[in-house]
């Protein structure tokens, strides 16, 4: 077995949702304070020699230069610190970068961390902001949201193979009953097919209840190299494998318009460095930033063969009981989607599962997790792999 | 390699009869903005190629909720077009309960002014109609 990249010795998460009276920076004290406190070291703080912040955009709080903020809040006055940003990727951007430094054998205990505090502003401001995550040359300017451009792939996948409508909102079902049993989630609110398919329109064919939730969190997490993992955590968990890939820029050059050829990519990147196959994954957290990207991502992961991803969804093949529980967190869609926090939130869940600490939503005896986050719409991707020590 | 194969340009050229995209002579494949360094096989041997502003939808979506520039327009259609069989090009039309658009639809593009009192950019507007 080859040496784990690195190890994830704590983890913590805000509390998800619309948090009123709280800035990015007091949101990411509430996750960096549950991390630290896995560790047992009790000097954990000062073996810290670096820290990478994942948030996307300055618009939200008129804020940029966030870095040496968030550093400074979590009380940390002389660490060198970075602000990653590759859109809703840019938590997996901060802890791609975080495995590269403890790699290069420069850093041996590093903070990353994302944080977006989305909701100062309207949801149509809020969107507009989001929207600058496209091209403006061709994208944008063509009157397209981010809704819009994924319900493109979606009218191509429905018209190609079959995908229907109460397929895509079979995620949403799915992944909002997840979420009930998650009480960091912005939205614990079971629902139906009824309610999803009911719900107004925002971009034909996609629905209120097809897109993620515009949501206020921060996730952390602290890494070391796995030679020193057991000094600060009694039950690591192992990254053993990482990804990253992009993709043409706009969706006019895509290979196909309903295909996310990076997904594949940054999958390959991380399985073949893991020296595993998706049969060997036992739970997973994928980017459902609106129903169908869920859908496209099964068939880029290899969970479900092309054009087939609404069809596994009918087999509940992603439920809790299923061969591969899918966003057990409730995912982008009811744990909601805090951009920069997303992609770290997703490996807090996964460490969570990995440790048989995730309650009500626990997938039984899960050893091997993945996590797959995207930026832009479909240019920018990772894929993470973790697996417990405990095994 | 022509110089100024520029997204200013593209806007610039782009009229109700033609569009102006850029060629790869090495690969021969087209895109559009034009670029200098293509897209597809990294040649910087690339020109100026005028096409025909007629082609087909593949796929489309009807905006209801709009980013704030396009809010007063919508509903409307966002389509994605593959031009004269070759490449593909974004372009929308206001949504008619009487005029639906299909996948397979032939359709031609066509400019309107940019309206928006903006700074930047000042490109025309693609919008698209259904060929009879």
């Amino acid at each position: 077995m080859k040496k784990p990249l690195a190890s994830i010795i704590g983890a913590g998460c805000s509390k998800f949702g619309k948090r009123k009276n709280v800035m990015a920076r007091e949101l990411l004290v509430e996750a960096f304070l549950e991390a630290i406190s896995n560790c047992k070291d009790p000097n954990i703080r000062d073996k810290i020699k670096l820290g990478i912040f994942g948030c996307f955009s300055e618009y939200f709080e008129h804020q940029s230069h966030l870095a040496p903020i968030l550093a400074d809040w979590l009380g940390f006055h002389n660490l060198p610190v970075i602000r990653t940003e590759n859109a809703c990727a840019s938590g997996a951007t901060a802890l791609r970068t975080a495995i590269l430094a403890i790699k290069s054998g420069i850093y041996d205990v590093v903070l990353v961390a994302g944080v977006e505090k989305m909701n100062n502003r309207t949801t149509s401001e809020a969107n507009e902001a989001l929207s600058m995550a496209s091209d403006i040359a061709i994208e944008q300017w063509a009157g397209l949201t981010f809704a819009g451009i994924f319900a493109l792939m979606a009218t191509h996948h429905m018209h190609k193979y079959g995908t229907t409508e109460e397929q895509m909102a079979m995620v949403a079902v799915k992944n909002h009953r997840n979420a009930y049993y998650n009480p960091k989630a912005h939205m614990q609110k079971i629902i139906t097919l009824e309610d999803v398919l009911n719900s107004r329109v925002i971009a034909w064919p996609l629905k209120l209840y097809d897109c993620s939730l515009i949501t206020d969190g921060a996730a952390c997490l602290i890494l070391s190299s796995p030679e020193i993992a057991h000094k600060f955590n009694d039950n690591p968990v192992d990254i053993i494998g990482s990804g990253h890939a992009n993709d043409h820029s706009s969706i006019i050059e895509r290979e196909e318009i309903s295909s996310i050829r990076g997904i594949r990519l940054a999958a390959k990147e991380a399985f073949n460095y893991a020296e595993i196959s998706i049969k060997d994954v036992n739970v997973a957290e994928l980017h459902d930033c609106f129903t169908i990207a869920e859908i496209i991502e099964y068939e880029e992961l290899g969970i479900a063969e092309k054009g087939k991803g609404g069809k596994i969804l009918e087999e509940g093949a992603t439920n809790l009981d299923g061969w591969l529980p899918v966003n057990t967190s409730g995912g982008l869609k009811a744990k909601g989607h805090p951009v920069g926090a997303t992609g770290i939130a997703q490996i807090y869940e996964i460490y969570l599962q990995l440790r048989e600490e995730a309650g009500a939503r626990q997938v039984k005896g899960a050893k091997i997790g993945l996590t797959q986050n995207m930026g832009g719409s479909g240019s920018t991707h990772f894929v993470h792999i973790l697996r417990s020590r405990a095994i | 390699m022509s110089e100024d194969l520029l997204i200013e340009e593209f806007y610039k050229r782009i009229n109700n009869e033609e569009i102006w995209v850029s060629k790869c002579k090495d690969c021969d494949k087209l895109s559009l903005p034009p670029r200098k360094i293509c897209p597809y096989c990294n040649s910087v041997n690339t020109s100026w190629e005028k096409i025909k502003n007629e082609g087909t939808v593949e796929s489309y979506t009807i905006i209801h909720v709009a980013p704030k520039l396009f809010e007063e327009e919508a509903p409307y259609y966002v389509c994605l077009i593959k031009l004269d069989g070759k490449l593909n090009i974004l372009a929308k039309k206001k949504y008619s309960e009487n005029e639906k658009i299909n996948i397979g639809d032939k359709v031609r593009i066509k400019v309107a002014p940019n309206k928006y009192n903006l700074s930047w950019p000042l490109w025309p507007i693609l919008i698209f109609e259904k060929i009879s």
